[in-house]
């Protein structure tokens, strides 16, 4: 189901309301059947692809606390994390991998006859798996009590409002709130709503509105000028921004509503001032999962130099194979990690050079230059994320720079500078609207806005409510658009 | 909890009236308007047209058969309901909602196109049925097209003007009656635009790529139903297949089959077909402004060849 549909507009209150008017004792028994019509929502035999990993994980978890053996336990925990790799690997991976052996063989003159599978990625795969694999390992680590209950475990992995894109939460955070009797709370209530509001704002207003002119651009590059090609780039940067953030404030909010706290996912990432900073602040659940469960068993910070660099690199190269099974997400984990690697490297050279010439005294414009230039860093990375091949996003690194002289025969012959195919007036709402989410990051910047929201008379309150309202409902696009993440 | 849900239930209801009421001005209005596509469906449903010969078919009726012209050389009350971006149940389905609020027509030309059967199932100017979607014949003619339309559209107000705001905006308009005059009669815009490559071609320029034809059998099924129909209502039915520019002629694969099937109904039912697939008309590019739709001058020459065809088998 998504969130952004009539069907969740109608399943939402009806789920909380029934949450909250069920004796305690039944509760978990309703969500995890609202869960599973959630999900069965989408492509209802895929739910036996979860039952199974759930069912694997939940006697592993028994499994590793009864065992005080260290060597089974170990043994317990590997093949715990196979089942969820593997998983991963047949329904992700198998294809990419197979497809890989083809053309290396058809480079040596052979013929590949592994066979190729044919059936569609199950909606949020990485997501449940990797939430399920934090829970065995928290358990083998002996920072988590093995789950008895085994419906609780279940909504472990399938409550609905993180079940297919996050946020990928932790058993310490989330299972013991299941036990917990949740009571309605009027301040959560109103804060989760205002979440979901502007979640759903930034996904349909914000991040679809964007998407009219990045999917055409990036389907057929070669059908556009320079020019339009960068304004697409930058789009998507706020594109993927609104559409990910925004499933994820609606998965907070809505969570939050029932009394459920999750972890936070997103902290204005493109404030970042540099590439490290970025991480802390983008998809936060992910990154520090990795943190958690890669660099740190990997060595983390207490190793010698190269090898720090090669966890983090490792990492991030990771990171963008759990995203997709395409070289587009590699190169762009890859750059990633050359980016951060580089950083981590220069850190003191580069504040060296800035306070030499100066530009450390002048704060305003150090900052402006250092968040800048992790945009553009970043930007150039997604531009790698979003094309469909390759060859697609170096067809564009090698047309961009003719955006010079396109502006410069554009302004002299007075000819139209874009050829994305759009109204003035849309593309300039697309422009109004990322103003918006500038102005609301400004504001969050000095503060919550759920506090800000709080001191302002209710007038303005509901004013501001309204407006938002109706931008969704009015100027949002309704074109039963995807969450990009769901993909994952 | 209560607290909450009074609140909630204010803050839902509040903006309602206004909302509901503006809905009810933009609708009102459009139902008035002479603009874009709303004259026709206006005239359609207060029973304005009830005219002795109505036109059907696509754009290619819409801009080729000129009332005017019809209503003077042969003395009758004529008008075009053609639909721009149509296949054929679009159209069939129109002409029955026609019937509903108007009397029935003595002829019906019925204009046909290689691409009439080939039902796409999507909602090609979706905004001309959004004044009347609360109409139960709109709501069935365009629920089997691709989830444009949905309970969201129905019930909730102005959800259904989302990012409409050039029609809102003549629907305010209109109910003041300060709306757009239309530069259409009868429903016939003739047109005087320059030769344009694009439609041919989807935007690319020559040379021209092969048109593969195909059919959309329920389609067909409806054509003969259409055919039945009047046959049965007395209704006399002229099948008129406009010119397209030759040099595009070739292009079309499979066009025989398409041909194959007018040509059978025409003979089953003994309904003539004017082809002007041959005329002379074909030959001249300066009377088309794209391969399939000729030019006002084109248009008005075409329609005095159909009305002189028509005065003979009406036998005047």
């Amino acid at each position: 189901m998504l969130f952004n549909s009539i069907a969740f507009v109608i399943f939402f209150p009806v789920v909380t309301l029934l949450y909250f008017f069920l004796p305690f004792r039944f509760r978990w028994a309703l969500l995890l059947a609202a869960s599973c019509f959630f999900y069965m929502f989408f492509k209802p035999e895929y739910i036996l692809i979860l039952g199974f990993t759930i069912v694997i994980d939940y006697i592993a978890g028994i499994l590793l606390e009864n065992e005080q053996d260290k060597a089974r336990k170990k043994k317990f925990l590997i093949m715990s994390l196979i089942a969820n790799i593997g998983v991963l690997a047949v329904f992700k991976y198998y294809n990419f991998f197979n497809n890989n052996i083809s053309v290396l063989a058809q480079h040596f003159g052979f013929h590949n006859n592994i066979p190729f599978l044919n059936f569609v990625l199950p909606i949020g795969l990485s997501f449940h798996t990797f939430q399920a694999m934090s829970y065995t390992i928290e358990v083998y680590r002996g920072n988590q009590k093995a789950e008895r209950h085994f419906g609780i475990y279940s909504l472990y992995v399938m409550f609905y409002p993180q079940l297919v894109a996050g946020p990928i939460e932790r058993p310490q955070n989330v299972l013991h709130q299941f036990h917990e009797e949740k009571h309605f709370d009027y301040g959560n209530a109103v804060s989760g709503i205002q979440l979901m509001l502007w979640g759903m704002f930034k996904k349909v207003v914000i991040a679809d509105r964007l998407a009219m002119v990045t999917d055409p651009v990036f389907n057929n590059p070669h059908g556009y000028n320079a020019t339009s090609l960068f304004v697409a780039a930058i789009f998507f940067s706020f594109q993927i921004y609104c559409d990910f953030s925004g499933y994820s404030d609606i998965a907070i909010g809505c969570a939050r509503v029932m009394g459920f706290k999750l972890m936070q996912n997103f902290n204005r990432p493109y404030n970042a001032t540099t590439i490290t900073d970025f991480w802390r602040r983008w998809h936060i659940s992910l990154s520090t999962w990795f943190k958690d469960y890669l660099y740190i068993p990997l060595g983390g910070n207490k190793v010698a130099m190269p090898r720090r660099y090669l966890n983090l690199f490792i990492v991030f190269l990771v990171s963008g194979f759990w995203h997709g099974a395409n070289w587009t997400y590699i190169i762009w984990g890859a750059l990633h990690g050359f980016y951060s690697v580089f950083g981590t490297m220069t850190a003191n050279f580069r504040k060296g050079i800035n306070k030499a010439i100066g530009l450390s005294s002048i704060k305003w414009l150090d900052n402006f230059i250092q968040r800048l230039t992790t945009f553009i860093l970043v930007t150039t990375a997604w531009v790698f994320f979003r094309a469909n091949t390759a060859s697609d996003a170096f067809y564009i690194f090698r047309k961009l720079p003719e955006a010079v002289t396109e502006s410069l025969q554009a302004a002299r012959q007075h000819l139209p500078l874009l050829n994305l195919g759009l109204s003035t007036a849309n593309l300039l709402l697309c422009f109004v609207v990322i103003g918006i989410l500038e102005l609301v990051h400004f504001f969050q910047n000095k503060g919550s806005i759920n506090s800000l929201m709080r001191r302002q008379p209710p007038y303005l309150r509901w004013a501001i409510y309204y407006a938002c309202l109706l931008a969704i409902l009015y100027i949002g696009i309704f074109e039963k658009r995807q969450f990009i993440y769901f993909q994952f | 909890m209560k607290k909450f849900t009074l609140r909630l239930l204010l803050f839902c209801l509040l903006p309602l009236p206004l909302l509901y009421g503006l809905n009810y001005v933009i609708d009102n209005g459009l139902r008035k308007s002479r603009s874009y596509f709303y004259a026709e469906w206006n005239d359609l449903f207060n029973s304005k047209i009830n005219a002795d010969v109505i036109v059907c078919g696509s754009s290619r009726a819409w801009v080729h058969i000129s009332p005017k012209i019809l209503d003077s050389m042969l003395h009758v009350n004529s008008y075009n309901l053609g639909m721009d971006g149509t296949q054929f149940m679009m159209e069939y389905d129109r002409f029955k909602i026609y019937l509903k609020h108007n009397k029935k027509p003595k002829y019906v030309i019925q204009t046909l196109d290689y691409h009439s059967f080939m039902e796409k199932y999507e909602l090609y100017g979706y905004q001309q049925f959004l004044p009347y979607l609360n109409d139960t014949d709109v709501w069935a003619m365009t629920k089997n097209y691709k989830g444009k339309f949905g309970f969201m559209e129905q019930n909730f107000p102005l959800f259904k003007y989302n990012n409409q705001e050039v029609i809102a905006k003549e629907g305010v308009r209109s109910f003041f009656n300060k709306g757009e005059v239309s530069k259409k009669y009868k429903g016939y815009e003739g047109q005087t635009l320059g030769w344009d490559y694009a439609f041919a071609n989807a935007g690319k320029a020559v040379p021209i790529e092969p048109f593969v034809l195909w059919y959309d059998k329920k389609s067909v099924e409806k054509f003969y139903e259409f055919l039945e129909y009047c046959k049965q209502q007395g209704i006399k039915v002229i099948l008129v297949f406009p010119p397209i520019y030759k040099e595009f002629l070739p292009t079309f694969i499979h066009k025989e089959d398409i041909l194959a099937i007018y040509n059978g109904a025409a003979q089953k039912y003994n309904v003539p077909l004017l082809n002007y697939l041959d005329d002379t008309l074909g030959d001249n590019k300066r009377m088309f402004y794209n391969s399939q739709h000729l030019t006002k001058p084109g248009s008005e020459i075409l329609t005095a060849k159909v009305a002189a065809r028509m005065k003979e088998l009406m036998g005047q």
